[in-house]
Order: structure tokens, then sequence, then C-alpha cells
């Protein structure tokens, strides 16, 4: 029933249903909630008036910005560290202190090489700085040193999941300005200059997604590659990576583009998709009702899921860039392009590849496990402590993950349950030592106790969930159960009765209270009745 | 010195003021042997100096204390220069004639009854060698703010060019023409202290590579030629300099 007539899918009427419950799933909370009260009436004016919102398309572009991994800012040796005290991260030129001069960081050109290199980029030797002239309490210099008319890389392309490839126009390399919080002090605005002056790599796309889902996934996807070239950590909550969104709308079949407003800083994909959705709704409204949609800047509000204006075309800066004459056009070789080529680190895709193929997991499974931030580190690490890959690989993206995200503040990276920890649950589950059910009971009581030190044998003998193997007490079960049941024995001699054995079983765990091994169990059986 | 000619206000931080005069004194027998050892020279206040206020002869920095010295000065000092005071200038050095400085003009040496501009921006640079209140003096020459003050001062301005000089520690006026410069009275002077602040600086990355910087043999025995623009020529010019 929800928003039937919603739906922006690019894959059509067939998927309605599917796609709307996508949307509510993976949702949580009061903002889920919210969201679906605010899709319900959307949906129903949109009933009223038919399927209007059908019949336009989005046309989509998103920059994203990124920021490197490296040791050091872009322009100064100033260290590029996440959360450390305020100011304390702060070099003479982040500054602006009068008579200082920015330094290229080499590492940084490195790693943008590379994220060119990652999407089949053209790496232009040859680059310039340009001086992005804006007036703000966080830019100390009054300007942005960024790549404006010579960027370092043109063109590339991300081939999404769903079979389309989204073109990248241009990356370059830019200054990140610092922080200002506006009223957490009454009457002051606060200014951390930490993250001034950090390296970014903008991400330009061309307008090719169509829908709020294929944004999502375009975000999603570059979001892996990034983090798994190491070139950044890609974490959007953390701020390592945000989005501004461009949106247009028009209608199916149309080729003109309609006019875009832009939504800045959005950090999160599901926030993305949101911005998207609303943006469509709110350019189709006032086209239907013969308004013409406004060029702006906007932001997203989180907590309302909707956009709201920031600048009007009248309000917009002149930038007046500017070649920045403190620093020479930078001019790299073949060879150092090539050195990064050749210590390029395996692709998502390529390691999804090599897991089908070498491991002989399910392509759906590889791809859980390379698409989850510190899955496919966790994932080799299990494997190397010896365990069956697609049992190692189904129980990480199934049942661990399932914990992970359950819990607000889990993660792979420092997981409550260890490696070693998960490794000792397989090991007992391949030896058939536990049966799948106390498998998940250990697995969840390691979540539970979150020291990381408990072993699976440790655990399933504390609680008494260990199957006996013993092939002398399996024997004595055995002998047991069928002394007690001298009639079925000669019927089973006899020839006479076929569901002898699974009575003999069933009565073997029942003696047992289900803590014989069947296996162990049923091969006894055997042995003894003939 | 320096009091006699205080009316020139060449100087924004005067001798008397600078710590480097005041020890030198004290260390005249520290063992520091270098080309410049013991010699005082000025700094135009566009260069930040770590021990002395740095105000581009500007209101809004006139509270401004630099934490580094810039890469010029270091190379003074390594060479055993005493750094005698910060001179007067035109603010952020955007003028010709020394007149626009938080701190009052430059009077050039040359005034008699009728007091005369020193030229500028590096004016008070000018005036202080002009006036022997120095042996020679850092200025910063972009659209000819050392050239103008030492033709107007009688001494000689040596701007060189783009790149020989590091810019660290030089206030910005325009990035891409700004030349650390040096002012004295005679060009075996000039040379002394150009060779000591020139060439390639890790933190300044428009300075030219050594090895990309020519520098052509003359003197001796061939004969120079000068040329000049045949605009310069103008109705305004005196005779005698025509």
């Amino acid at each position: 029933m929800l928003a039937r007539t919603y739906v922006l899918g690019a894959r059509g009427h067939a998927c309605r249903g599917t796609l709307v419950r996508a949307a509510v799933r993976s949702d949580a909370g009061v903002g889920a909630r919210h969201t679906n009260r605010v899709l319900r009436a959307h949906a129903s004016t949109a009933t009223a008036s038919g399927d209007k919102y059908e019949q336009y398309e989005a046309v989509i572009g998103i920059e994203v910005h990124a920021q490197l991994k490296s040791q050091t800012k872009l322009f100064s040796p100033a260290r590029a560290i996440f959360a450390e005290a305020a100011n304390s991260q702060v070099h003479l030129h982040d500054a602006a202190i009068p008579g200082t001069l920015p330094l290229l960081n080499a590492e940084c050109v490195k790693l943008a090489v590379r994220a060119g290199l990652a999407f089949g980029s053209t790496i232009n030797l040859r680059s310039c700085f340009d001086r992005k002239h804006y007036f703000y309490a966080d830019l100390p210099q009054g300007y942005q040193i960024t790549q404006q008319y010579h960027p370092l890389v043109s063109d590339g392309k991300l081939a999404l999941e769903n079979g389309k490839d989204v073109r990248i126009l241009r990356m370059h390399l830019e200054q990140d300005s610092g922080k200002s919080m506006h009223g957490a002090v009454p009457g002051l605005s606060l200014i951390d200059l930490n993250r001034c002056g950090t390296a970014l790599v903008e991400i330009v796309s061309h307008p090719d997604m169509r829908s709020s889902e294929e944004a999502a996934l375009y975000v999603r996807t570059l979001q892996n590659i990034l983090f798994h070239t190491g070139v950044c950590d890609a974490n959007m909550e953390e701020g390592s990576m945000r989005c501004d969104v461009n949106v247009s709308v028009r209608k199916r079949g149309e080729q003109e583009f309609g006019t875009r407003c832009e939504v800045k800083n959005v950090n999160g994909v599901r926030f993305v998709r949101k911005a998207i959705e609303f943006e469509l709704r709110r350019h189709v409204d006032l086209l239907e009702a013969g308004i013409r949609v406004d060029q702006e800047t906007r932001s997203f509000d989180a907590s309302r899921s909707i956009t709201v204006p920031l600048r009007t075309k009248e309000m917009e800066v002149d930038y007046r860039y500017m070649p920045d004459p403190d620093l020479p056009p930078l001019v790299i070789t073949e060879d150092f392009v090539r050195a990064i080529r050749d210590d390029l680190p395996e692709l998502p895709t390529e390691k999804a590849d090599r897991y089908v193929r070498e491991l002989k997991l399910k392509r759906e499974t590889a791809l859980a496990i390379v698409s989850e931030r510190y899955a496919s580190d966790y994932f080799e690490k299990v494997l190397e402590l010896g365990p069956d890959p697609v049992l190692a690989a189904n129980w990480i993206s199934n049942e661990l993950l399932g914990h992970v995200h359950a819990d607000i503040v889990g993660s792979l990276r420092e997981c409550a349950v260890s490696e070693e920890q998960l490794a000792s649950v397989l090991h007992m589950l391949q030896t058939k030592e536990i049966s799948g059910k106390i498998a998940k009971q250990i697995l969840a009581e390691m979540y539970e106790r979150g020291d990381r030190r408990g072993l699976a044998q440790e655990i399933a003998s504390a609680k008494g969930w260990a199957l006996v193997t013993d092939s002398a007490q399996i024997r004595a079960l055995c002998q047991q159960v069928m002394e007690e049941h001298q009639e079925q024995v000669e019927s089973h001699r006899r020839g006479t009765s076929k569901r002898v054995m699974k009575f003999f079983m069933g009565q073997a765990m029942k003696k047992s209270e289900g803590k014989a091994q069947p296996d162990t169990v049923r091969q006894c059986f055997e042995e003894l009745l003939d | 010195q320096s009091k006699r000619m205080a009316h020139l206000n060449a100087y924004i931080l005067p001798p008397s003021e600078a710590p480097a005069m005041q020890r030198e004194k004290a260390n005249r027998n520290a063992g520091i042997s270098g080309s410049l050892d013991g010699i005082p020279i000025a700094v135009k206040d566009g260069f930040c100096t770590r021990d002395m206020r740095t105000s581009a002869a500007s209101a809004m920095l006139k509270d401004f204390y630099p934490c580094y010295d810039a890469t010029v000065v270091e190379r003074l000092r390594g060479a055993g220069a005493l750094i005698c005071g910060k001179t007067n200038m035109d603010e952020f050095a955007m003028g010709a004639f020394n007149t626009h400085s938080n701190h009052g003009p430059v009077l050039s040496p040359w005034s008699d009854a009728e007091e005369r501009v020193s030229g500028g921006s590096s004016g008070g640079s000018a005036a202080a060698v002009a006036s022997y209140q120095c042996y020679a003096a850092l200025g910063s020459d972009t659209g000819g703010s050392v050239r103008i003050p030492a033709a107007y001062c009688g001494i000689v301005g040596f701007k060189p060019s783009y790149g020989m000089c590091s810019r660290f520690g030089l206030i910005a006026y325009a990035s891409s023409l700004d030349c650390p410069a040096v002012l004295a009275r005679e060009v075996g002077d000039v040379k002394e202290v150009f060779d000591v602040i020139r060439g390639e600086d890790v933190n300044d990355p428009t300075t030219a590579p050594s090895e990309d910087v020519e520098t052509s043999a003359c003197g001796g025995d061939r004969p120079i030629r000068v040329g000049i623009p045949s605009e310069y020529n103008v109705e305004e010019l005196s005779g005698e300099m025509r």
C-alpha cells in the first residue's frame, strides 16, 4: 500500500513493490517512520493526480569530496588525523600566518593518481593549482587552493552492479577547510583548524544517474573502491567522504535537461537517496503547478529528510579563480604513474572474482564480503586459521554481520568477536562437535561478552553445549539403547522394519539429551546392528 | 647616527631597540665568523623576523611577532650579520613614494629646505643606507620598490631575477612578482649581501633550482653595453638626465 505510485526505479513497474520494501527495510527507527509518513503524505496527493512522479525522471550528477589518507596535509607538514584535540594539528601555513608558503605533499599526489587509475582515468602529466577565493572564518587564507582549470585526472568510469556505467568527468586535488561551530558557546563561533589544509580529492561525475537508487549505488560503489585501494577511509558518518548532489528533472523521453539544484555536503548514502527523492518531488510539484524551478544551492536537513535553500542564483559567489602564483605547475612522469599502477591494490570486483575463482564462494557472498568495509580483511585473517572458506564467508556475511549491524557501535574493524574466536566456532562446526544451532548460540555469547577472548571450546564446555563424540561413550549409549529395545533390534535383524534406525536415533538423542553427536551415533548403530 | 637621523623616519624598529644590536657588544667575541660578521644590516618591515615585531607598516599587523625568520634573514644571521632594525615602507609594499605608512612617511636624506620623498616601497631601507645608519639593507621589489628608492636616495638598489631569492617569510604583495632585493652604497657591498641571501630554498617552491641558474661572466676587459628603452625619454625628464 505504501506509496505505490511513488517510485523512481530505473527498472520500471515490475520492481515497484521491491523497491519500496527495500527502501523501508534499510532504514530503522524513528527516521524511517517519519519518512514513511512523509512518503504516505505525498503518495496520497500523487494518487489523487495519478502517477505524476512516474512521468518524470531525475537526472543526477554527484561530486564526491574524499579525504586522502596521507600522513600530512596537502600543503603543510601538519598531521592529517581525524578527531584530535581542537587546533592541535595546525601548521603556520594552515593558519595563514603572513609570509608562509604552500609546500606540495607528494604522497597526496600519489594517492590521487591511484584513485584515478582505479577508475580507468587519464592521468594528466601536467596539472596546475588555482586559488578559489571566498571569505569565511574557517578559511584563514581567504582562498582554497584547488585545481580548477587543469586537473590532475580526467575521464574515467565506474561500472555499477545494475549494469550501468557512470562516466567520471574529472578528479582533482584541493584543500579542505577548517570546521566552525556556531552557538556551542553563546555569542561565539568556534573555529577548529585541524582539518584546514587536509588533502581532498574531488571526484566529479557526469550527470549519468537516473534514480535515487542508482545514485546511492554509485556512492556506495565509489566508497568501496576508495576504501579498498587505501585512498580514503570513505566513512561518510565520520566526514572523510562527503557528497554534493546535483539534481534536475525532466519528463521521461525528453532530451533537454531541466534546471539543476545542488544539495551540498550530504554525509550518508541513505541521505543521498532521500535528498534526491525529495528534490524530485519538489521539482515535479513545482513544474506541475506551472512554476519554474529556480537554480539553487540547498542543504539536506537529515532530521526532517528535506532539503532547504542555502543560496539562490543571485547570491552565487564569484570565486575569482586565478592560477596560484606560489605553486609551479605539477609535472609528473610516466614512470611515476607506472609505479603507482604496478602497486595498485586489488579492486573490490577483482577481489570478489578471486574469491569466486579460488575459494569457490558464491558470487553474492563474495560481493557481500567485499562490499562491507573491513569484511574482506577479517575474512582473510580468519582463513589463515584454517576453516573452510565457504563456511567462513557464509558465517561472516550472515551471522557475524547480523550482529554487527544490529549493534549501534558495531564494526568489523575492532569487532566484539575476534578472528580467532570465529575460527574456533567454525572449527567445532566442521568437526561436528556442535550443531549449527549451537554454533549460533556460541557466537551470540561471544558477541555479548565482547572481550575477544573466549574460544568456542571453552564456552561450549562451560555451558555444556558440546556434543559428545567420544567413541567409547557413544558405543555405551548405543548398546544401552539396543538393550532396552530388543524387539526393535530383532525386527531390524530380520529385515522387517526399516524405520528402526530412525527409532534408535531418536532414542539415543533423547537419552543423551541431544548431546550425542548424531553422525557418530548413526555410524555406531550401523556397526552394532550389522 | 640613527638618533641624529631619526627625523628621516627610516626605521619602524630602530637600532636602539633591535635585540641584535644590544647583544652586539656582548657577542663581539662570540666566535661566529661569516662573510658578514658583525655587520649591521637593516631589514624592511615586510620580512618576518623572529625576535622583532613585523608589521609591514600596517596597523593590521601592529601586534604581529613572528615565530620564525624569513629565509633571507636567517641566511644573513647565519653569515654573522647583525639585524639592526626594521625599516619603514609603504603599507604592505603598496606604494612608490613611501608615503602610505602607518608609521608616517620617510624623508630622503637629500631633503633640504624642502622635504623630499625617499621613494618606495622600500623607502626606509634606502634612507637608512644613504644616511649611513646601516651598512646595507634588505628590501623587496615587485614593480620597482627597491630600484625607485635607491635612485631617489642616490645609492645602489639591486633587484635579482624572480626566483633567485626565497620569498619564505616575506609578507606577500604580488606573489608572482615579489623579489627580496638588496640596497647598499656600493655595488660590491650589494654583491656581498646578495651572495649570502641568494639561492634555492625548500620552503619556497618558486625559487629556481641552483642548476638552472646561469650567471654570465662579465666585467674584465669586455666592454658592457647598457640598453635604455627609448620610451624613457619623456618630456618631463630634466636636461641633465637626458
